[in-house]
């Protein structure tokens, strides 16, 4: 039997951490015995406990992962379970009503609307991967554009040395490359999100175990929090529920209502590739005052390009702004109550910083995450402050 | 069969472990079922003899509930009743509805364990669950207007012997 030269590796590596461990055992119980109480004896305990818990770490390493995501589903769903176990039912049937009610949704949405949603991904990427001579004149063919080119043109007879139409196209070429490589991105993370099925089918029951003893579990945790810090803890934790756990569940609520409304008010009106459209609009939508302009962009780009005309244009304006209004206005309140207040102007400098750092993804990460830190911070130093311990 | 009945009754509906709950004033008239909902809310501590429980000034978030031991409460404190607290005793159920700091100190003169419950729990729970949460609501009630028939009495006997109280 042959051994990788890896796994040799760690073979070599679990020997000598053995090795260590049995003379530090060897140490601890020659001192026990020669002096029966020593002072060096809490300390071997304690490196020893030390150790055990790395360890525990370096083997639960690759679960962490689940149980994270299950808690993310746990606090989720647990209102809901709630609501079933307050009407006399037993917690544990009441969260199997939850999941046959949320997976048979999930599984008619998904069943109906993501393939949908693939074939106007793989033909907006059919369309931008065509022949790169062949789309541009598409593109300059649009009455719209063609216009503007023209009038670009007309300067630059008048005007030569400016140039402007070379720039105009160019531009276009770089848009369209732009918006090309989108899609293709999308499906190949696709893949990837295939690949972790195994991932999906272990955090339902990951989370139901959570679900169904998730308050004596936390209690259990929090037993190891000294009673002097206790009430602190109980504070910030109900705040932190109170204020950033609003605001996830609400960003989770928000995308799904107006991703679904959008994509249905954009295929009434014929947009071509709705759900798409929707979708990115929902997902835009994270980022507050500006999230639906961009939504609202992307569908008259896929406009532009199909060739739509301009009374469509003003439609889906209007249409998008009706979905905005219905969601600030009448959604938002019943469903959250409060709004959060961030600064529009913060929220710009966020969503460029995230840009400029690590592109699309943490344009869209960026606005929550500061948040979130923000939150934390301030709930954390209004509470030391009061308990004087800062 | 009846047996087998029963088996899984008690299979079913888990044993009627919040019975310690029933001895504290706010729970007494609550059932099985809804003292278990109660409970997720409810965190059981133990203190040593001469440890903190909470010092005035801090801010006031949880309602101590005396399972067992003895507790001495220093400074001010709103009602003229002990200032030895034992089992079965509830601290900060009045000052939870106006105040938001602690006008009184406490420390544990036995070894004590206490049921803590969180002002913002119980107002959520009550919230979530209006029947129940007017049940407890009501037993605050009756709890408080005894206090405070007990402090009037007090109150009285006091002025009979000098005139303090304006």
């Amino acid at each position: 039997m042959t051994l990788s030269p890896d796994t040799l590796q760690i073979l070599l590596g679990l020997n000598s951490l053995l090795f260590v461990l049995i003379l530090i055992i060897l140490f601890m119980v020659v001192q026990i015995l020669r002096k029966g109480q020593s002072r060096i004896t809490p300390v071997v305990f304690h490196t020893l406990l030390f150790l055990l818990i790395v360890a525990g770490f370096f083997f639960y390493r690759s679960v962490f992962s689940y149980v994270f995501v299950s808690m993310i589903f746990v606090y989720l769903l647990n209102p809901f379970v709630s609501w079933f176990e307050r009407k006399h039912i037993p917690r544990w049937i009441s969260i199997i009503f939850v999941y046959l009610i949320f997976g048979g949704v999930i599984a008619y949405f998904t069943s109906r609307y993501i393939p949908e949603l693939i074939n106007q991904g793989n033909s907006l990427l059919e369309l931008m991967q065509e022949d790169d001579g062949v789309i541009t004149t598409q593109i300059m063919q649009i009455p719209f554009i063609r216009s503007v080119f023209d009038f670009l043109e007309s300067i630059d007879r008048q005007i030569p040395m400016f140039d402007l139409s070379t720039t105009f196209q160019n531009g276009i070429e770089q848009a369209k490359d732009f918006v090309g490589n989108l899609p293709m991105r999308i499906i190949n993370n696709y893949e990837v999100i295939i690949s972790t099925v195994s991932f999906v089918a272990t955090i339902p029951l990951i989370s139901f175990f959570l679900l169904k003893d998730g308050a004596e579990l936390k209690k259990q945790i929090m037993r190891i929090i000294p009673n002097r810090y206790y009430e602190l803890f109980l504070i910030i934790l109900n705040k932190l529920d109170e204020t950033v756990g609003m605001y996830f569940k609400a960003m989770f609520f928000e995308v799904i209502v107006v991703s679904i409304l959008a994509s249905f008010i954009l295929s009434l009106l014929g947009v071509r590739n709705a759900i798409l459209i929707g979708v990115t609009a929902g997902v835009a939508n994270i980022i507050p005052y500006f999230g639906p302009f961009m939504g609202v962009v992307v569908a008259l780009f896929s406009i532009l390009i199909y060739g739509g005309p301009v009374s469509m244009m003003i439609n889906v304006i209007i249409a998008m702004y009706a979905v905005q209004v219905l969601d600030n206005n009448i959604i938002y309140p019943v469903v959250i109550g409060k709004t959060i207040n961030m600064h529009p102007l913060i929220v710009l400098l966020t969503v460029l910083a995230g840009g400029w750092f690590g592109g699309i993804l943490w344009m869209l990460i960026s606005v929550p995450l500061v948040y979130l830190i923000y939150s934390v911070i301030s709930v954390l130093y209004i509470n030391l402050k009061r308990f004087e311990l800062i | 069969m009846k047996q087998l009945l029963q088996w899984f009754r008690d299979f079913v509906i888990s044993k009627n472990k919040h019975e310690h709950l029933k001895r504290f004033p706010i729970f007494q008239d609550l059932s099985r079922f809804e003292l278990n909902l109660i409970n997720n809310s409810i965190h059981k501590r133990s203190y040593k003899v001469g440890e903190t429980i909470y010092e005035a000034g801090h801010p006031l978030e949880l309602v101590y509930l005396i399972e067992d031991g003895e507790i001495k409460v220093i400074g001010s404190l709103k009602t003229k009743t002990n200032a030895i607290l034992s089992a079965g005793d509830v601290i900060g159920i009045i000052d939870m509805f106006f105040e938001s700091t602690r006008s009184s100190s406490a420390i544990a003169t036995k070894d004590t364990t206490m049921f803590l419950l969180s002002k913002t729990d119980l107002e959520c729970f009550i919230t979530l669950n209006p029947k129940i949460g007017n049940k407890i609501l009501k037993n605050i009630c009756c709890y408080l207007s005894r206090v405070i028939i007990n402090d009037n009495t007090q109150n009285s006997e006091n002025e009979d012997n000098n005139r303090i109280d304006q």
